[in-house]
């Protein structure tokens, strides 16, 4: 049932250091040493924040964080009214060395708004800063989603980012941007299974300094007339390491996956590789479990979900 | 007095892509009996194993399969093992994302009726680093009967397949196993079918019947397994 994986979300969001529903701030609540405004609010107060806009914001986020924090940071977006439209626009900030959880929740509390929500997200990691990006979306059938994050990794910086969409929209348009200065690490991981949604995502790491490590996974999954288009690049501009990993699952044959993964090397010191796959569930597998006792749909939703993790 | 027939097989002829696998399988278990199955490689065992499970990609031809009155031709794998049939797999394929503490709970969903909630393990020390890995990913030939066993222990079947449970198992733990079978599964409720190529099983086990399975026939069949062992040794499988 969907709607009681929706409830929990709702219940956890008034408790985010970040609430923000439909076009209002509902709850902010900033730890010591950690800075959260509107990013509307920090644009103006902030000169060196407007070179991460293109213009001033009217919504979204802006956290700066200043010293060590001691627990995840949350950030819960959501929509509960009919046909609104967000435009946000966040940033995050996190200063040399510190380590930070985020954890972001981006929903419709319905599943029948036919909102749309658009995000414009910077997240600058500053040397040696480490952030482990936790990103989930849960939405309605008829809803238009456009994230669209870059991360910019100073020098031995880390990033692990986790984009998830437990429930799917009707149209979703991912743009993931990371580059990597010298010695920075990314992973980027993209988990989303479609129903009846038309789905194009385009994804970019680009390893700018000498022996940055990045890796890209992509783990899809179709049915009922889902279309995806999922185009990933990798691109080395200095000696460093990239790994491209893309998978692709059909569960009925109304609905089509599209891959193209992309190597671009630059460098002759650097080594760029890739796997790329798009299959249906395996029958041995199948077989397998249903002997256990699984029915069919049981299998193939163990089956499914075991295909969508990465860990 | 003989027990009820538990499983009745009848005139089974079983062919894949129009070759025929099993011809004319005929074969009785009843509650309470052990049954061993020995044979060449290719004769049809573990096809045989397969089809009573109800895994494809197998066509019956001809024949019946009845287990307690149900025709387990009509029926699902999963329903069979509701009706408490399992299979020891010879070579369980790799789960990816999928690891034994994702199913274990739902097989205590599935099978409410007999599912007790634990069961002591003789491998308890070799399961535990396995338990939150991909299951049989990257398992060698001992972990992946290990897995298999565990979960065997968790669904607690009245009818066990067990398909050459000795590959992979060193000497020790195949004697761990056999001891642990034997406590499991011979009792009068419960029966085995057992396909295997080592005497070690056949004497710890004490089959009720002992089958030879040649060509996708069963050839011969025995109560004394020693004399059926002795000939295997001296001639092959051309003695029969």
């Amino acid at each position: 049932m969907v709607t009681k994986r929706i409830k929990p979300i709702i219940k956890e969001a008034p408790q985010s250091n970040f609430f923000y529903l439909n076009h209002s701030l509902e709850n902010l609540f900033a730890p010591p040493g950690i800075e959260i405004l509107l990013s509307k609010q920090a644009y103006q107060k902030y000169s060196w924040v407007r070179q991460y806009f293109s213009k001033e914001p009217q919504e979204g986020y802006f956290i700066w964080v200043k010293k060590q924090p001691l627990l995840p940071l949350t950030t819960c977006i959501g929509i509960s009214q009919n046909k609104i439209s967000q435009h946000l626009g966040n940033l995050l900030v996190v200063e040399p060395n510190l380590e930070v959880y985020s954890n972001v929740t981006c929903n419709a509390f319905e599943l029948d708004l036919c909102a749309s929500h658009e995000a414009q997200g910077k997240i600058i990691l500053k040397r040696g800063a480490s952030l482990v990006y936790e990103h989930l979306h849960y939405w309605g059938k008829g809803d238009y989603v456009e994230p669209n994050y870059e991360f910019y990794l100073a020098q031995g910086a880390r990033l692990v980012y986790k984009y998830q969409v437990l429930n799917p929209p009707k149209t979703l348009k991912i743009k993931t941007k990371a580059e990597l200065a010298q010695e920075a690490q990314a992973e980027l991981k993209t988990v989303v299974k479609g129903h009846h949604s038309n789905i194009n995502i385009d994804e970019e790491m680009i390893l700018k300094g000498t022996k940055a490590q990045g890796s890209l996974f992509l783990r899809l999954a179709a049915e009922a007339q889902t279309f995806i288009e999922g185009l990933s690049h990798l691109r080395a501009e200095a000696e460093s390491k990239g790994h491209l990993d893309c998978r692709g699952l059909i569960l009925d044959s109304t609905s089509t996956i599209q891959l193209v993964p992309a190597l671009i090397n630059k460098d002759k010191k650097a080594l760029l590789t890739h796997e790329a796959s798009i299959g249906r569930v395996n029958e041995e597998e199948l077989n397998y479990l249903r002997a256990r006792g699984f029915s069919l749909e049981e299998a193939v939703n163990l089956i499914v979900n075991g295909f969508l993790q990465v860990t | 007095m003989k027990q009820a027939e538990f499983l009745k097989i009848k005139n089974l002829t079983v062919t894949l892509q129009e070759k025929a696998i099993l011809k004319g399988v005929n074969l009785i278990i009843r509650k309470g009996e052990t049954h061993a199955l020995l044979g060449p490689n290719g004769s049809g065992k573990s096809t045989l194993a397969q089809v009573i499970m109800g895994l494809p990609p197998y066509r019956i031809k001809n024949g019946s399969l009845i287990f307690e009155g149900h025709n387990l031709t009509k029926l699902s794998p999963e329903t069979r093992a509701k009706l408490g049939i399992q299979l020891i797999f010879q070579n369980p394929p790799p789960l990816n994302g999928i690891s034994l503490s994702t199913l274990l709970p739902y097989f205590q969903n599935l099978h409410k009726d007999n599912f007790v909630s634990f069961q002591p393990f003789i491998f308890e020390k070799e399961i535990q680093p396995l338990l939150d890995r991909d299951l049989n990913k990257g398992f060698s030939g001992g972990e992946k009967k290990i897995a298999e066993l565990y979960q065997i222990v968790q669904l607690q079947p009245r009818f066990l397949i067990i398909d050459e449970i000795d590959s992979g198992l060193d000497l020790e733990k195949l004697n761990k196993v056999i001891v642990f079978l034997k406590k499991q599964f011979l009792a009068p409720d419960k029966s085995l079918l057992i396909i295997t190529h080592r005497e070690e099983i056949l004497r710890y086990l004490q089959p009720t019947t002992t089958h030879i399975m040649k060509d996708g026939q069963l050839v011969f069949s025995s109560p004394n397994w020693k004399k059926i062992w002795q000939q295997i040794q001296k001639y092959g499988y051309k003695a029969y």
